[in-house]
């Protein structure tokens, strides 16, 4: 799956994690995919769940180092 | 696109539904114009400086007065003698630098008040004298600015806000202005210090909503506030299709003569 | 107990008391509103009671606690201390507790952790009033402390010298008897 934009996020946690996914979302276009790195564990459940609360569309969480993760979110409406 | 920075001095906002990052970057454009740094104009400054609206013009004519200082939080005892719109920009800069301080070291009279509204997305009133708040509400009106009107008397204050061509306008209100010499002029009617803080933080809060487009602001409704009975009301305020400046046929289509009060001197800012 | 406790170590803030209940239905009253779970329990010290069903636990700022106080089970990495899934409703405040939480400073966490008897605590700086002072004391029934995490420091009302030991009933009602006798003493 190809990503309409790219967010790391390593190295930072709590809120500034979910306070940079929310603006990249709203920086792209409804219906396209924004690809968030993170390594902080409680991001890896939380950012994701933020981003299902605010309405959009979680598409996939995985494993992609030791301790890093990547989160793939649809932005909807 | 925010920079790091601004990510986290704007962090709380972005964190609120209702503001996000969008709502951020209407602040960061908006322009508004603070008439008088004083006693409304210092609070109303600080806050808005802080919640980084872009540009913010000053206009002010005086200087700094050690009798200002009871209530005036934007100048302190080093800054007498200097002019407010300076000692003004210098604290608002320090507060915020992406905030661009525009200084009109100047009153605003029937002569600059278009001019000086035309680069402005909203005007707030924090001048103290009915003469001013005349034309002030007029030339918002005939210019189409939206205008946020606080005002402030001894223990007593109000706030509300004139949107043209919805609800009323100053001249609903108020009519008529009052006759020379039945009201006494800033110099003459103390007031509590305290008071305008709050009147002017009041008044920041209904800018930033206007700016922002939420919630309902003060448009038709005029909140009075009693420091000594600590008391908050809302009257209902209506147009009047007769009113002279936003009625059906208005009579007001320019600006005016506004020499009618303020008997003692010149008292442009509460 | 926990109010000998608040006098004995001269605490500004009372003990709070957080009600863990398992498929029992949510009482009614759920909290309104977006705060963080760190603020109603900063809240509850002065007095308040609050209700975090699963709607209200939803709506909070911040997600942890969702998961932290078992309200779900984490779906992509496990994230601990938490709580197993099957929490139905957390009750913030009022006399009834699985785990008393102490809002303290360092100076009164020397103290009480002499009437503990010593503390083995563990933290890490996330998930902490929720996670390291509530749900990891609720699960392993021991005392611990937490000194809350960037988020609750940035976002909540605690200041820099305020720190968190969340204790069982059982750990406050055998120091509340150690000063007792040492009273009578
Ligand atoms: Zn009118």
């Amino acid at each position: 799956m190809k990503a309409d934009r790219e967010l790391d996020l390593k190295g930072e946690i709590c809120p500034y994690t979910f306070v940079k996914s929310k603006l990249a979302l709203e920086e792209i276009a409804v219906g396209e995919v924004l690809r968030v790195v993170v390594d902080y564990p409680p991001a890896v459940e939380n950012v994701p769940r933020s981003m299902e609360n605010e309405g959009n569309e979680v598409l996939s969480v995985q494993p992609i180092g030791p301790s890093q993760w990547e989160i793939m979110v649809r932005k909807v409406g | 696109m925010f920079t790091e920075e601004q990510i986290r001095r704007y962090s709380r906002h972005i964190l609120l539904p209702e503001v996000g990052g969008a709502g951020q970057r209407r602040l960061l454009a908006a322009r508004v114009l603070l008439l008088g740094a004083g006693g409304l104009g210092s609070p109303t400054a600080y806050y808005l400086a802080a919640a980084g609206v872009g540009t913010l013009g000053i206009c002010d004519p005086d200087v700094v007065d050690l009798s200002n200082l009871q209530r005036q939080i934007l100048h302190a005892e080093a800054d007498l003698g200097r002019p407010k719109v300076d000692s003004a920009a210098e604290k608002l800069r320090a507060l915020n630098p992406d905030v661009r301080v525009v200084c009109h070291r100047t009153g605003i009279d029937r002569g600059n008040a278009l001019d000086l509204l035309a680069d402005y997305d909203l005007v707030v009133d924090g001048t103290d004298n009915f003469a001013t708040r005349y034309l002030v509400a007029d030339a918002c009106h005939l210019a189409g600015k939206p205008l946020v009107h606080g005002s402030i008397f001894r223990f007593e204050g109000q706030v509300t806000v004139f949107l043209p061509g919805e609800g009323p306008c100053y001249r609903c209100l108020y009519p008529e202005p009052p006759p020379a010499g039945l009201v006494p002029s800033c110099q003459e009617a103390g007031v509590l210090g305290v008071l305008p803080g709050i009147i002017g933080t009041v008044q920041a809060a209904e800018a930033i909503k206007l700016l922002l487009g939420i919630g309902r602001p003060l448009v038709g409704r005029l909140l009075t506030y009693d420091a000594l009975e600590m008391d908050f009301h809302t009257l209902a305020v209506h147009r009047d299709p007769a009113c002279s400046l936003c009625g059906d046929t208005p009579s007001i289509t320019a600006l005016g003569e506004y020499g009618f009060s303020c008997e003692v001197g010149a008292c442009p800012t509460a | 107990m926990p109010h000998r406790l608040k006098r004995y170590l001269g605490m500004e803030l009372a003990p709070v008391a957080v009600r863990i209940l398992r498929g029992d239905p949510a009482p009614p009253g759920g909290a309104t509103g977006s705060p963080t779970y760190c603020d109603l329990v900063l809240r509850a010290a002065r007095g308040e009671r609050f209700v975090l069903d699963p709607a209200s636990v939803r709506r909070l700022s911040c997600p942890n606690p969702e998961l932290a106080l078992g309200f779900r089970e984490p779906r992509f990495a496990d994230v601990q201390p938490r709580i197993e899934g099957g929490t139905t409703a957390v009750v913030i405040g009022g006399e009834e507790a699985d785990v008393w939480l102490f809002i303290l400073t360092p100076a009164q966490v020397t103290r009480l952790a002499t009437l503990l008897g010593g503390m083995q605590v563990s933290f890490r700086g996330e998930m902490a009033v929720c996670g390291e002072a509530t749900a990891q004391v609720y699960r392993t029934e021991k005392a611990n402390l937490s000194f809350l995490c960037q988020g609750c420091r940035e976002l909540s009302g605690y200041r820099d010298d305020q720190v968190v030991v969340g204790l069982t009933p059982a750990e406050v009602a055998a120091v509340g008897k150690k000063i007792e006798e040492g009273r009578k003493r």
